[in-house]
């Protein structure tokens, strides 16, 4: 095989430029949807509409790929509505909407786990429904399922990969454009993986320092 | 019921901030949008800086300064470009794009600025010793989705017996040539010989057969019905005229 960095190594700056786009969609999206899957979780604790409608919409995002959220979004709902979102904002909803399902499914089986007898206990000693959620319930549930959240966060940096289709120029999209200019493919392409690897690497390694600190003992 | 309000209020704040830019006015008359997908030299790439560069960019941007407008570049990959126009996502396109009847149906196209010749060129792996469309018989082709060669391709198909790949890249295409994966891809002559240069395992051929409409021609894209096609047609035609055109065309194409 014939390697040459020779002729990609000034466009390395407008590779790493990627990250920004990258990061910013993913940081974004990864509060917004967890709050978002806070609130979904929280919700469906109690049987009604609003469980059957959060179930709904879990369904839907867990149900249809990704990209087609996303051209959907970008691409379709303005030519019904006429509102036209810009890329960004288009990547931002769909993808804090597609990370909260996953999250609240997440999110749930972590509240699920938490003993029923110290709920009973709590409410025997007087405690309000609220302190009961955010102060006993939630706290010991994000412990226990702090590896999937990191995994989903993970998750949601690779996925931002297909931003190039609604017009934001991210890392993966910019591979394309630097491959179309120097006219070599596997040079950009390498320098990306490494930018994606040591991304998800630090990412995992906050997460492992975050485990330890909630740890008990 | 606290904790439903509560969660209500967030609920109202989320949305409101998701929609609140869509109802920002319209961009002033000062400010044109354009969308281009910058991975197609040399109409359209980036140099070093990130910064585009080509014949659509050089020559947008003098359209724009007889009209008297400010040109806000958005990339977009090609085969969003038309989708992009019709959710009102561009006031036009620029990316090289050839003019043909299926496009007509979603967009209009200004006048057009580059005569479509040699449209339909081959790259091959130089060893294989194809030189025209009949020896692809059986083989498998590669051609960029949405492109005039895609429809092309598939139009002949059947008459030459060979199959077609379309992909979202030419990139990929290429490599799977080298690799051999796929056996052509059929590009335009411009792009077919850079390609060729770059990788010195590759050659071109012409692609002939009477039912290919040769005389297309690359032209700039609009949503239907926009105001702003008559004012590019005129600016395109004074550029014609002064001979900025006939320059640009020299200072790209070598010709």
């Amino acid at each position: 095989m014939k390697v040459n960095f020779g002729a990609i190594v000034e466009y390395i700056p407008y590779l790493l430029g990627g990250i920004l786009v990258t990061l910013e969609i993913a940081i974004a999206a990864a509060l917004l949807g967890s709050l978002l899957a806070l609130i979904f979780s929280l919700l469906s604790r109690k049987k009604g509409i609003l469980q059957s409608a959060i179930k709904v919409f879990i369904d839907f995002f867990r149900g249809t790929p990704l990209l087609f959220q996303l051209a959907f979004f970008h691409f379709g709902i303005p030519q019904i509505t006429g509102i036209i979102p810009t890329p960004y904002i288009s990547a931002l909803v769909v993808f804090s909407l597609n990370s909260s399902a996953y999250l609240a499914e997440i999110l749930r089986a972590g509240i699920e786990s938490i003993d029923k007898g110290q709920i009973e206990a709590a409410h025997a000693l007087g405690v309000k429904s609220w302190d009961i959620s955010f102060s006993i319930i939630i706290p010991q549930a994000l412990r226990n399922v702090l590896p999937a959240i990191m995994n989903e966060f993970i998750t949601l940096v690779k996925e931002t990969s297909v931003v190039s289709m609604i017009s934001l120029t991210d890392i993966m999209r910019r591979q394309q454009i630097v491959s179309a200019a120097t006219y070599r493919f596997f040079e950009p392409l390498l320098v990306i993986g490494i930018i994606y690897l040591v991304m998800n690497i630090v990412l995992s390694n906050i997460g492992k320092i975050l485990e330890r600190k909630l740890k008990y003992d | 019921m606290k904790k439903l309000s509560i969660i209500f209020v967030l609920l109202t704040l989320v949305l409101t901030a998701c929609s609140a830019p869509a109802e920002e006015p319209k961009e002033e008359i000062t400010q044109i949008t354009v969308l281009t997908s910058p991975d197609y030299p040399p109409y359209e790439s980036i140099d070093a800086t990130g910064k585009y560069v080509g014949f659509d960019i050089e020559l947008m941007e003098a359209i724009a300064e007889i009209m008297g407008v400010e040109v806000v570049w958005k990339e977009q990959s090609f085969d969003g470009i038309i989708a992009g126009l019709q959710a009102g996502q561009g006031d036009m396109a620029i990316s090289g794009m050839n003019v043909n009847e299926e496009r007509k149906l979603s967009v209009d196209f200004s006048d057009i600025y580059k005569a479509g010749e040699a449209l339909y060129t081959a790259v091959v792996l130089t060893e294989k010793g194809y030189t025209t469309i009949a020896d692809l018989s059986g083989l498998k082709i590669g051609v960029q989705t949405g492109t005039v060669q895609e429809s092309a391709m598939n139009a002949l198909k059947d008459k030459y017996g060979f199959t077609v790949d379309s992909r979202a890249s030419f990139l990929t295409i290429i490599e799977d040539i080298k690799l051999g994966r796929l056996d052509a891809l059929v590009i335009d002559f411009e792009n077919a010989t850079q390609y060729s240069i770059a990788n010195p395992e590759l050659g071109t051929f012409k692609i002939e057969d009477a039912d290919l409409d040769q005389d297309g021609g690359t032209a700039i894209a609009l949503p239907k019905g926009s105001e702003w096609t008559e004012k590019v047609n005129a600016a395109l035609a004074q550029l014609k005229e002064d001979g900025t055109l006939a320059e640009l065309d020299a200072k790209w194409f070598n010709e």
